[in-house]
């Protein structure tokens, strides 16, 4: 007690100099602060672990109150009760991360890039681009030229080995793609090297692995055109961060929301050259996301 | 005088209707029920489902092997 009166009184020392309106202001506050919180998170969730061994011990119980009074309906009740909390148990998701908190941090992340590249007046469209045959480059790269008119050739492979951020000629920056992970993930569940596989390989298990295994979509279609790729996808999540990003973004639509991002190093990969987000169209509100992928010939 | 009263076919039964309402829990339910915020894998919910359907019929199958040899 006599601690928090200490604590008081010096917040209240502290606050002499301060004018009336920012005194009451950090009354205020400082009650808020202790007041009691009466509302719950909405990220907080129950543990179905509770709830399933409850189930089971209640079971169990009744299973062993069955026995001595040789009841029928107590019996099943408890064999029930166990089913229930058995399955229950299952069931439950073994990790549970809140689709809000990945899409800011997502949204964050790109927002920072997007940020650093218009203070430094990158403008031009982001080239995806995944090496398969340099030396000790085995991960994809974005290069985000900075003239927003460039139509020129990637720096050559020697070049691109050296492992520079800034390039002079042509001008622009060289960093290790943001959205990598995922491409490792899908050659991880695929067991697979995408740079050993075609586009037909892509076309026939990349929208099953998505959609039934990391279900992080609820279809995908991929077409592969003359000298470009169509990727048609659904699924709420990705759209909604696809057209936040598009939104908050300057280069949104040609450096990509994660997902789309990570098709694109999957395109680069398995046709071994360097692609672009050509067009990007997203409808938050159906959900779906159109891409064209354009496949760069000059490398 | 203490005994287990359930036979193998109550409990195959049991294992049936377990089985019926999770299947139809599967198919209507939603992995998140907002009040309780509850998580379901639906994914589960259907193995589990058919797991208890194979318990039904291991059951009648030994019961019914049973009344056959006996």
């Amino acid at each position: 007690m006599n601690g928090n009166s200490g604590t008081v009184r010096d917040y209240s020392s502290a606050l002499a100099g301060q004018t009336r309106s920012q005194v009451s202001a950090s009354t205020a506050l400082r009650a808020e602060n202790s007041r009691p919180k009466k509302k719950r998170s909405h990220f907080q969730f129950m543990s179905t672990l509770t709830i399933g061994i409850a189930l089971i011990a209640v079971g169990g119980a009744s299973l062993v109150v069955s026995y001595v009074f040789s009841s029928v309906v107590i019996t099943l009740a408890g064999l029930g009760l166990v089913f229930w909390g058995v399955t229950i148990l299952y069931i439950s998701p073994s990790k549970y991360v809140p689709e809000n908190v990945l899409t800011l941090l997502s949204l964050s992340t790109i927002k920072s890039i997007d940020r650093m590249l218009v203070n430094m007046n990158y403008r031009g469209k982001t080239i995806f681009v995944h090496p398969r045959h340099l030396k000790g480059l085995a991960q994809g790269y974005v290069f985000v030229p900075y003239d927003s008119s460039f139509r020129g050739s990637l720096p050559n492979e020697e070049q691109l080995a050296e492992e520079r951020m800034h390039y002079e000629d042509p001008k622009g920056i060289f960093m290790v793609a943001p959205s990598q992970g995922l491409v490792d993930l899908v050659e991880k569940e695929l067991d697979v090297n995408l740079a050993t596989v075609d586009m037909e390989y892509l076309k026939e298990n990349l929208p099953r692995l998505l959609t039934n295994n990391l279900r992080i979509i609820d279809s995908i279609a991929i077409q592969d055109l003359q000298g470009s790729v169509r990727v048609d996808i659904v699924g709420d999540s990705a759209a909604t961060l696809c057209k936040a990003v598009s939104k908050e973004t300057l280069i949104g639509n040609h450096f990509g929301c994660p997902l789309c991002s990570s098709l694109a190093l999957m395109i680069s990969k398995v046709v071994g050259k360097p692609v672009t987000i050509q067009e990007n169209k997203v409808n938050d509100i159906e959900g779906t996301i159109v891409n064209t992928y354009r496949v760069i010939d000059r490398a | 005088m203490m005994s287990f009263p359930a036979t193998t076919w109550d409990i195959g039964i049991l294992s049936a209707a377990c089985a019926v309402v999770i299947l139809m829990a599967s198919e209507v339910i939603s992995p998140h029920y907002g009040r309780t915020s509850i998580l379901l894998d639906l994914r589960k919910l259907r193995i589990a489902a058919a797991a208890f359907v194979v318990a039904f019929i291991a059951i009648g199958i030994a019961n019914i092997v049973t009344l056959v040899s006996g």
